[in-house]
């Protein structure tokens, strides 16, 4: 699915003494099957703008186009949209309605015409690639599950549609490092099934290995995007907290003088690059 | 300050469920800095609520500051003693602006408003929010919103905090910031701080951390032992932080790193120090 807007501009109550730019000006352009993380700090923008995606806010101004067709207030084209888009939410607990984790995930499957024995059969498999097991979860309440489990749950609600893109906001938040990983394991079997994937995170480390690209906001506008190791660099340059973590070490050695490569995110890659300097002669 | 003796809980104590804590014996020290650990589902949670009262047990016994949690008439007392900052700050906003929030618990237990007043400016003034005082809670950021529900709970002058992953909503820099903050008030008042975090770069700065995994403590001590015990760890399903598994896997690779390395920082002085010059 390819997302543009052209420069997106949203202002929430204008008029008023809360009134807000929360984006001014975004342009930006993602093929078909990207892999995007959108990263920033909390008030930047990143809620607000992938809101836009699926209609759910409209632009003060600018545009919005998702395959080339602009979105607007026609209701029939944004139900389009979001039977081939879907958004998990924040806090996943604000989109949960059904008794049970099985009604929760069957929902969707079920407006979509199947058979019951398929609907469950979707379901379980939704359950599993999120790795929760199915027995032990679908008569559960999703409300009273732990926060890390309704947020696996949320995203398997979407897991039955056949969607084309799949938003995430703060999908790590209050997920344990096993989570985070078996995440970042789904996503990446979505990508190669040619989904579009859009994640919002502060922490660029879970799931940069995946990523395509970057756009890092601030106050509303854009302080870094494009390709994984330019935006990199910049934030190198006083938004160092925000590095994924094994980039951060490889930054720190080279402030001490290391002869190491930056442009490294992954654990097993920095072990290479550390040991090749540890044993050479520079540095 | 906390104790629980045997403590059991079930969800649904007639069956069906596993118990969601499994037999906890634990003994938390005044003024100390908690952490406490563990996969998604492991109990963490279900444990802090137990040291307000929230939840009782359902085997065993819990223990605040020598009340018993489940004596009802106790539990007043018990919540002011232990205040609650919950995993997620919007269930908690009950209020139509700041300072009305901050106030809320106090006006429940009947303080003199005069009273009321100053502590709410107080803990306004420790957090820098008071600026906020007539904002509406539901239009902060996430960070503002956490900064308001630390104030609310400190406003009530407790002598310890319980803190569900206040930082898991946070960008690096609110949450350094709250970490911090938090650091700070346990030393300036001598607040017991119970902590619940993923990041375990943020327990390393605790004076000791729990590993809870399916409602047992399978780990309990010193951030630098319980954080480099990667067997553990990742037999609870997670991993540790980021250094503390590059050294581990640096180990491997035949290089002479001290043990106890979990901030980056540590792992780089190390290196640089330890390097052969050639
Ligand atoms: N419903 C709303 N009404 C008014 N202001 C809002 C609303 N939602 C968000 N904002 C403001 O818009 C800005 C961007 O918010 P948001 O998109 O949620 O940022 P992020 O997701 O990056 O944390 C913030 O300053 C926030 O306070
Ligand atoms: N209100 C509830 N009703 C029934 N089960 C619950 C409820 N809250 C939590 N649980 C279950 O209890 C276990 C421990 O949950 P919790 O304490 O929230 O874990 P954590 O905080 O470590 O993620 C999990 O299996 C969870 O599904
Ligand atoms: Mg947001
Ligand atoms: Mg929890």
């Amino acid at each position: 699915m390819l997302i543009e807007t052209e420069r997106l501009t949203h202002i929430y109550s204008p008029g008023t003494p809360w009134e807000c730019w929360a984006l001014e000006g975004i342009t930006l352009s993602w093929k078909p099957g990207s892999f995007v993380l959108i990263a920033g700090p909390s008030g930047s923008g990143k809620s607000t703008l992938i809101q836009h995606f699926n209609g759910l806010l409209l632009p003060s101004s600018g545009r919005v186009l998702i395959d080339g067709e602009e979105l607007g207030s026609d209701k029939a084209a944004l139900g389009r949209i979001r039977r081939r888009l879907g958004l998990v939410f924040q806090i996943p607990e604000q989109q949960f309605f059904a008794e049970t984790v099985f009604d929760e995930v069957a929902f969707a499957a079920a407006n979509l015409g199947l058979s019951s024995a398929e609907v469950a059969r979707r379901v379980k498999v939704s359950l599993e690639r999120v790795g929760l097991d199915y027995e032990q979860f679908r008569g559960r309440s999703p409300f009273n599950l732990s926060a890390g489990q309704q947020r696996l749950v949320a995203i398997a609600s979407l897991l039955p549609l056949e969607l084309e893109a799949l938003i995430l906001d703060e999908p790590a938040a209050g997920l344990d490092s096993g989570g985070r990983r078996q995440l970042a394991l789904l996503l990446a079997d979505l990508r190669r099934q040619g989904m579009t994937v859009i994640v919002v995170s502060h922490h660029l480390g879970d799931f940069i290995s995946l990523a395509d690209q970057i756009l890092f906001l601030e106050r509303g506008r854009v302080v870094a995007a494009g390709e994984v190791e330019g935006v990199l660099r910049r934030l190198a340059q006083g938004y160092e907290p925000y590095l994924p973590p094994v980039t951060d070490i490889m930054r720190r050695l080279v402030l001490r003088g290391a002869g190491v490569s930056t442009a490294v995110f992954e654990l097993a890659a920095a072990r290479e690059e550390i040991v090749s300097w540890w044993g050479g002669n520079s540095g | 300050m906390l104790k629980t003796r045997g403590l059991y809980f079930s969800y649904r104590p007639e069956g069906g469920t596993p118990f969601a804590l499994a037999g906890i014996d634990l003994e938390i020290y005044r003024g100390q800095h908690t952490a406490i650990i563990g996969p998604s589902g492991s109990g963490k949670t279900t444990l802090l609520k137990h040291f307000n009262g929230l939840l009782g047990p359902t085997r065993g016994e819990v223990l605040v500051s020598g009340r018993t949690t489940s004596c009802t008439s106790q539990l007043p007392s018990i919540r002011r003693i232990c205040a609650m900052i919950f995993q997620n700050p919007d269930n908690q906003l009950v209020a139509t602006t700041v300072e009305e929030e901050i106030a809320f618990g106090l006006e429940n237990y009947r303080v003199d408003p005069k009273k009321i007043r100053e502590q709410v400016d107080w803990a306004m003034g420790k957090l820098n929010i008071s600026h906020l005082a007539a904002y509406p809670p539901h239009l902060l950021s996430g960070g503002q919103k956490r900064k308001v529900a630390v104030a609310s709970a400190i406003a009530m002058q407790p002598q310890c905090l319980l803190a569900d992953e206040p930082s898991s909503m946070l960008d690096p820099d609110s949450r350094r910031e709250l970490q911090e903050l938090l650091r700070s008030l346990q030393r300036e008042l001598g607040l017991t701080l119970l902590q619940v975090t993923h990041y375990l770069e943020e327990a390393a700065l605790a004076d000791r951390v729990l590993l809870l995994d399916r409602g047992r403590v399978t780990a309990d001590g010193p951030p630098e032992k319980v954080l480099t015990d990667l067997g553990r760890l990742h037999a609870a399903g997670l991993t540790s932080s980021t250094a503390a598994e590059l050294a581990a896997l640096l180990r491997e690779e035949g290089l002479a790193l001290p043990a106890g390395i979990v901030q980056n920082q540590e792992l780089v002085d190390s290196l640089c120090l330890l390097k052969p010059s050639g």
